[in-house]
């Protein structure tokens, strides 16, 4: 990726709750180029979350706070600009969808208002003109009948459609990037299918770049170019697509690969899928050496004591394994 | 369910109207306030029309006269103004307070909320007559000197309940999403969170009125009411020597304020079932 937009470096976002501190996100690097998708894929806790609410510095106050690092975008650090340089990029420049289109609506003002408001915030237009911009992004993101849409309130929208709405609502005032955290995740099958197309679609007449974050790996083939897997804060293993599913190199990829049900195996009625055994270690207390030791069926004595580092195996696939590293 | 095509406010109205008494307190409402606008028109006599004292109710004074011969039926009239003035000026006054200190302690939390919440208390405790006392005895009985008394007496309870939904609607995901869009911790107060809080306030307000009345009509009663506008405190006041001799003069305003009351907090009740969302169905 020669032109890039975002690049973070060396991020570190931690809690600090009472007297424990939670390390979140720790030294995390990612880049994303223009028009570029990028998967970040994790379970829950993995701090996956934790990264993207970094970028837009959305981090819950006053426990969580960004303790190193840059998040650079455009030529401005992101990790210290001011809160109000902070507004005018936020909805403007990148944008976040949220999981629940269902919550993530306000209740009580209509569809209309609610892509309205963002624009006038950002762009200055006057309520009019602004109302019919937004009849406008209605049409855009594929609702019908948009004219009758915007006077709804969000309870009369199907869940799909909401979805749609907080796209509208993003991609109002024409980001450059956008952050869908887990996006699909709330809705039916066949509605995260055209939720996914739609996407692409707008990617593709905008140029807009997407961290999608995401743990369903089915989404990130379908939609990214370039995957990073995080588990316990860290990034494990970072590919381009292709090299990722072929050759899953760090032992908690291969574990969510196997963990997939595959659709060239019959299933037989006492096949059991793999799972990956244990469970996330707890953040305020993480073991010396690999955090993923515990969970690891490759485990060996340096992992248990020394942390390995995140390294190059090839041109566009870096893991952060003892097995792999010289 | 209700329709999905029909608008909130035309909801808030169908669930309204199924409750009888709603209806029947909203209709007092209603001829309270109608009778407050058009009071001049409507007294039979003016507050200077002098006739003979504790006539009795009949043909010529329906209520009766009270002890300086003025027609009870007028002043309680001309005093409908007087409570309407007072119960929506004081609970515009103390909503005012109250959103403000409610939304700023409920949004930050913490430490903001703590302190105002303290001062808030600080107000709770103070005893209501001895303010107002303490108020007319400073800046004398005029009617906005009560409506003021009566705000600064009120707000802690708008004030608490604001904060209470603000607590929990801070917290909700599309609030995280208007902060995502780049809003301002003003935006997200004002624009976002509360028209999301306000049926609660909308009802706690419309009991409020009624309280206001009410708290009026006792300062009034002590002698601490406005001299100048006739209201049905002052009224119950001047009863208070002529009770064995002339029961109407008490008797009409007590009944007033009683019905008013009665109306608004009818009203206030039928609210409560129209915008509270968990009977809703």
């Amino acid at each position: 990726m020669d032109d890039v937009l975002l690049n973070i470096e060396d991020l570190h976002t931690y809690f600090f709750v009472d007297d424990k501190v939670a390390k979140s996100v720790r030294g995390v690097d990612l880049s994303i180029g223009r028009g570029e998708t990028l998967g970040l894929v994790g379970e829950s806790g993995s701090g996956k979350s934790v990264t993207a609410q970094s970028i837009l510095r959305l981090i819950q106050q006053p426990a969580g706070r960004i303790v190193q690092g840059r998040i650079v975008f455009e030529g401005t650090d992101l990790a210290s600009a001011g809160e109000e340089e902070m507004r005018r990029i936020r909805g403007n420049r990148i944008s976040m969808i949220f999981q629940e289109p269902m919550t993530s609506l306000n209740p009580v003002l209509r569809i209309g208002e609610q892509i309205a408001e963002v624009v006038r915030l950002h762009r200055g237009l006057p309520p009019r003109e602004a109302l019919v911009y937004a009849t406008d992004m209605l049409a855009k993101v594929g609702i019908a009948d948009p004219a009758r849409r915007i006077a709804q309130f969000p309870h009369e929208l199907s869940g799909g459609m909401r979805q749609r709405v907080m796209i509208a609502i993003a991609l109002a005032c024409g980001p450059r990037m956008l952050i869908a955290d887990e996006p699909t995740t709330a809705l039916d099958v066949t509605i995260q299918a055209q939720i996914l197309e739609l996407m692409r679609s707008l990617q593709r007449d905008s140029g807009i770049s997407i961290l999608l974050i995401t743990h369903d790996l089915g989404v990130v083939a379908e939609m990214a170019q370039r995957v990073a897997v995080m588990y316990a804060g860290q990034i494990v293993e970072h590919a381009d697509v292709a090299s990722l599913f072929e050759q899953p190199l760090h032992p908690y990829t291969e574990g969510l690969m196997a963990s997939i049900p595959r659709m060239d195996e019959p299933p037989s009625p006492d096949r059991i899928l793999p799972a990956i055994a244990g469970m996330v270690p707890n953040i305020h207390d993480l073991p010396a050496g690999c955090a993923f030791q515990d969970r690891c069926p490759k485990v060996h004595e340096r992992c248990r004591l020394e942390e390995p580092p995140l390294s190059p195996v090839g041109t566009t696939h870096d893991v952060r394994c003892w097995l792999h590293v010289g | 369910m209700v329709p999905a095509r029909v608008r909130p406010s035309r909801q808030v109205w169908m669930r309204f109207r199924r409750k009888k008494t709603a209806l029947f307190g909203l209709a007092g409402a209603a001829l309270f306030v109608a009778v407050a606008v058009f009071a001049p028109l409507l007294a039979p006599y003016g507050t200077m029309d002098m006739g003979p004292s504790f006539q009795p109710p009949g043909a010529e004074h329906i209520l009766g006269t009270d002890s300086l011969g003025s027609d009870v039926l007028s002043n309680m009239i001309l005093g409908t103004r007087t409570s309407l003035i007072v119960g929506l000026c004081a609970v515009l006054t103390s909503n005012a307070i109250g959103l403000t200190v409610g939304a700023i302690a409920g949004y930050f939390g913490g430490r903001t909320d703590n302190i105002l919440m303290r001062v808030t208390e600080m107000f709770q405790i103070l005893p209501q007559f001895f303010l107002a006392i303490i108020v007319v005895a400073l800046f004398g009985s005029s009617i906005w000197n009560i409506v003021f008394v009566i705000g600064i007496l009120t707000w802690p309870v708008t004030a608490r309940l604001l904060r209470a939904e603000f607590l929990s609607l801070r917290k909700r995901e599309f609030v995280d999403a208007a902060r995502a869009l780049g809003m301002s911790d003003f935006d997200l107060i004002v624009r976002e969170i509360l028209p999301n809080a306000l049926p609660p306030i909308i009802v706690n307000a419309s009991l409020q009125i009624s309280g206001a009345i009410l708290l009026e009509a006792s300062l009034s009663f002590l002698g601490l009411g406005d001299p100048e506008a006739m209201s049905w405190g002052i009224m119950l006041h001047n009863a208070q020597e002529y009770f064995n001799r002339a029961w109407w003069m008490a008797a009409f305003p007590g009944l007033a304020l009683f019905t008013t009351t009665l109306a608004l907090n009818l009203t206030g009740d039928g609210l409560n079932d129209a915008l509270n969302p968990r009977l809703r169905t």
